[in-house]
């Protein structure tokens, strides 16, 4: 077995992970164990909660047709069963996407569907709708020296910490050109897909207090918007940027993770970013929301919401 | 749909669960499988309903609460009470 961390966890893997960082001595009490052998087929009566996605119990199964089947269990062991003539790259997509996201589920975590970055005082989550530009402000973040501890999947603990993933950044092609770097000299995710990872420094390898949560989105107009959003409106853009957020699948899931979400609202500034649709300037975003920062430091909107 | 009968008492009905979201209440139905949003008016009439309760005293709660009178608001919560009864959120006492 091969010995990676990814979200503050240890995990012991049979497949190389080498989005993982370089392969340690997994130890004798792995946190997360990920073994390829036969799935045992599911539960009848397992609900499918989305397109492949079946969740019962302490078990969640993915099946990818073509590519592989899953089954997250307890938040601990992933076993898969690939389908043959099958790539280690094609499976390791969505092991350590919705696999992945499915253990945090399991967890008891808010999984949100974004990145985040480190500045001084905490951390930032961007989220948004696929296109609105997540990944490219990352890699822009990045650039600029800022730590990026997660991208595509961020895991917000209870205590309201965001917790480091893996140090890539998934990018379609045009992204990457636009950044000025060329996709020759990147790693291709698979052979199908047109994305390419960006690695990215690895320095922050603890949880961070998630202090932000920008949700980008375009709009027609020709400057860029921010405006705070307060009340049940972050509930809506909270459950709106779950990741996979049919995994909290019955009642008492669906309760848990409103919950979340509120304790999540009253620790965090949660603000709406609009950019232009017709220009695509990371570095202005980057900006906007830098300074947003900077003029909301951690603490002040509790203090704003106890004064009013 | 069920009319209310304003002679009646009402109260939540189970298994609804409701969390403060940054200052509002977010509402829901574990057996509905919805979620509400309650604000001001609305989320102060949901804390009153925690206790069987009739649309006169809903009535002059609010009136106590907003600087209205009862019979100005009266057709503002009745029609929010009729509209938690025809969601099962609300039911007789």
């Amino acid at each position: 077995m091969l010995g990676y961390s990814c979200y503050g966890l240890s995990v012991a893997s049979g497949l190389e992970l080498p989005d993982l960082g370089r392969s340690v001595d997994p130890g004798p009490s792995p946190d997360i164990t990920i073994v390829e052998a036969p799935v045992a087929p599911r539960p009848d009566d397992a609900p499918e909660v989305l397109d492949g996605l079946w969740c019962l119990g302490a078990s969640t199964w993915l099946d990818v047709p073509g590519v592989a089947t899953f089954e997250v269990h307890d938040g601990s062991r992933v076993t898969f069963e690939r389908e043959p003539g099958v790539a280690d790259g094609d499976v390791r997509l969505f092991l350590l996407g919705t696999a992945l996201g499915a253990i945090m589920w399991q967890r008891g975590h808010l999984v949100l569907h974004g990145n985040a970055f480190a500045v001084a005082a905490g951390a930032a989550v961007v989220v948004g709708r696929s296109g609105a530009g997540k990944s490219t402000l990352a890699a822009e973040l990045d650039r600029r020296g800022h730590q990026v501890l997660s991208d595509d999947v961020v895991p917000i603990d209870d205590e309201g910490l965001a917790l480091p993933g893996y140090p890539r950044i998934k990018l379609w092609e045009d992204a990457v050109e636009r950044l000025g770097r060329r996709t020759d000299e990147l790693e291709r995710i698979t052979a199908s897909h047109a994305k390419f990872h960006v690695p990215v420094s690895r320095g922050v390898l603890s949880p961070v207090p998630a202090h932000w949560i920008y949700v980008l989105d375009t709009h027609d107009g020709t400057t860029l918007e921010l405006e705070h959003v307060s009340g049940s409106a972050c509930f809506d853009l909270l459950s709106a940027h779950t990741y996979r957020r049919e995994l909290a699948s019955g009642a008492a899931e669906s309760w848990q993770h409103l919950q979340r979400c509120a304790a999540l609202a009253s620790r965090a500034r949660i603000v709406r970013v609009r950019r232009p649709v017709s220009t695509m300037s990371p570095a202005d975003t980057a900006e906007a929301i830098l300074d947003d920062i900077a003029r909301h430091p951690p603490g002040a909107g509790a203090r704003d919401k106890e004064q009013s | 749909m069920t009319a209310l009968d304003e002679s009646t008492l009402y109260t939540r009905s189970p298994g609804l669960r409701a969390v403060d979201m940054d200052g509002e209440t977010v509402m829901m139905g574990l057996e509905q499988g919805e979620y509400y949003a309650l604000r001001e008016t609305a989320a102060s009439l949901w804390t009153h309903l925690e206790e069987p309760s009739s649309v006169d005293v809903l009535c002059e709660r609010i009136a106590a609460e907003y600087e209205v009178d009862a019979a100005t608001c009266r057709p503002d919560v009745v029609a929010f009470l009729t509209d938690l009864l025809a969601r099962r959120l609300i039911q007789p006492a």
